[in-house]
């Protein structure tokens, strides 16, 4: 039977510049030795680990090893690109696309402003604090809606422009 | 209470304070201006947070947070547990919920059954509510199609409208001051 190729990306908590891959594929296929990882950003500039000379991530022993963590992110990010499989001969005999967003940066400060508000109750009466609470808030859910409503990464990686800025700036907005 | 329970709870809470607001009642003192908006930003951060790491050290005292947001538009929690709320209120006098799942006959915890269209509901007698059926808040505005309810909080008729209750459905039934 040959193989149904599938696979989960998300960002590692508390360490945002990770990102978990597990491989889900069903199927057997004895052909396949191994998978290759291309991931660009909206520009189409690869993005692989610092030391990688090559524009993909090697993800070798399939299907023994079905999972992968690369550090990839300094920062939020829309990628697309794909998940190959491939043959001894390195070819592609199965793809997968991927187009996806990663806002973890964004949501750990988001978690760190209710922690804030929590512990102090005076946040309550900012009017501000809660304006660019919002902000922060429409900027997570645009950046995933451009993505999964619109397939577009130019809008979404904006999004998680607007929130880096909110973010990098926090002591001016909050 | 589960967290999913107090998300549960601040989505209606957060429609609810607007619908103060919106009726004037900030004037009164019960709703501030920023809570409908404080309740909807703190339950969206906890949402996300459950889903990513539903045993993260801070899910519980940000739950409860959210559970003391919601006394300020309708007093609906009660029992916090395990810190994390400047204010933790309790409500000793309140009557206990219902949080229950449907089954073919009505219990003393789960007092709705399948088919049910109409119940009894002593318990609450004098209380306003907040329902939650099937993970969805409910509403008591009738549009002849959607599932919603009825509440009479002096006779404590209770009533089912629109699709009667169903074997299996998670129900949550909450008193309100």
């Amino acid at each position: 039977m040959p193989l149904s190729v599938n696979a989960t990306e998300t960002q590692v908590k508390g360490e945002p510049s990770k990102i978990y891959f597990t491989d889900l594929t069903t199927g057997t296929d004895v052909t396949i030795v191994k998978r290759r990882i291309y991931l660009t950003d909206k520009d189409g500039n690869p993005v692989v680990e610092s030391g990688t000379t090559t524009t993909y991530e090697e993800w070798n022993d399939f299907p023994a090893t079905d999972e992968i963590t690369l550090d990839l992110l300094t920062r939020d990010m829309a990628l697309s690109g794909r998940i190959d499989w491939l043959n001894n001969s390195n070819v592609a005999v199965y793809t997968l696309p991927i187009l996806l967003q990663f806002p973890l940066y964004a949501k750990e400060y988001y978690w760190k402003l209710i922690k804030a508000q929590r512990l102090n109750d005076g946040l309550r009466k900012s009017g501000n604090f809660y304006h660019n609470f919002i902000a922060l808030e429409c900027s997570i859910k645009q950046a995933e809606d451009a993505i999964t409503v619109l397939e577009d990464i130019n809008s979404s990686q904006a999004a998680l422009d607007r929130a880096h800025e909110l973010i990098n700036n926090s002591s001016y907005f909050f | 209470m589960t967290v999913q329970q107090i998300i549960n709870i601040a989505n209606a809470s957060s429609i609810y304070a607007s619908n103060e607001l919106s009726s004037g009642k900030i004037h009164s003192g019960s709703v501030n201006e920023n809570d409908p908006y404080i309740i909807h930003l703190v339950r969206q951060g906890v949402e996300w947070l459950y889903d990513i790491d539903p045993t993260f050290e801070d899910l519980v005292p940000d739950s409860n947070y959210l559970l003391s947001l919601c006394k300020h538009s309708n007093k609906a929690e009660a029992n916090i547990t395990g810190g994390g709320s400047p204010t933790p209120v309790t409500s000793p006098t309140a009557p206990e919920h219902y949080d229950f799942v449907v089954g073919a006959t009505a219990t003393a915890t789960a007092p709705i059954k399948d088919g049910d269209t109409s119940v009894i509901l002593t318990r609450f007698r004098g209380y306003k509510l907040f329902v939650v059926r099937g993970g969805i808040p409910q509403s008591e505005i009738n549009d002849g199609i959607t599932a919603c309810y009825s509440w009479n909080k002096e006779t404590t008729e209770f009533l089912i409208i629109n699709a009667p209750a169903s074997t299996g459905e998670p129900w949550l039934i909450y008193p309100s001051l």
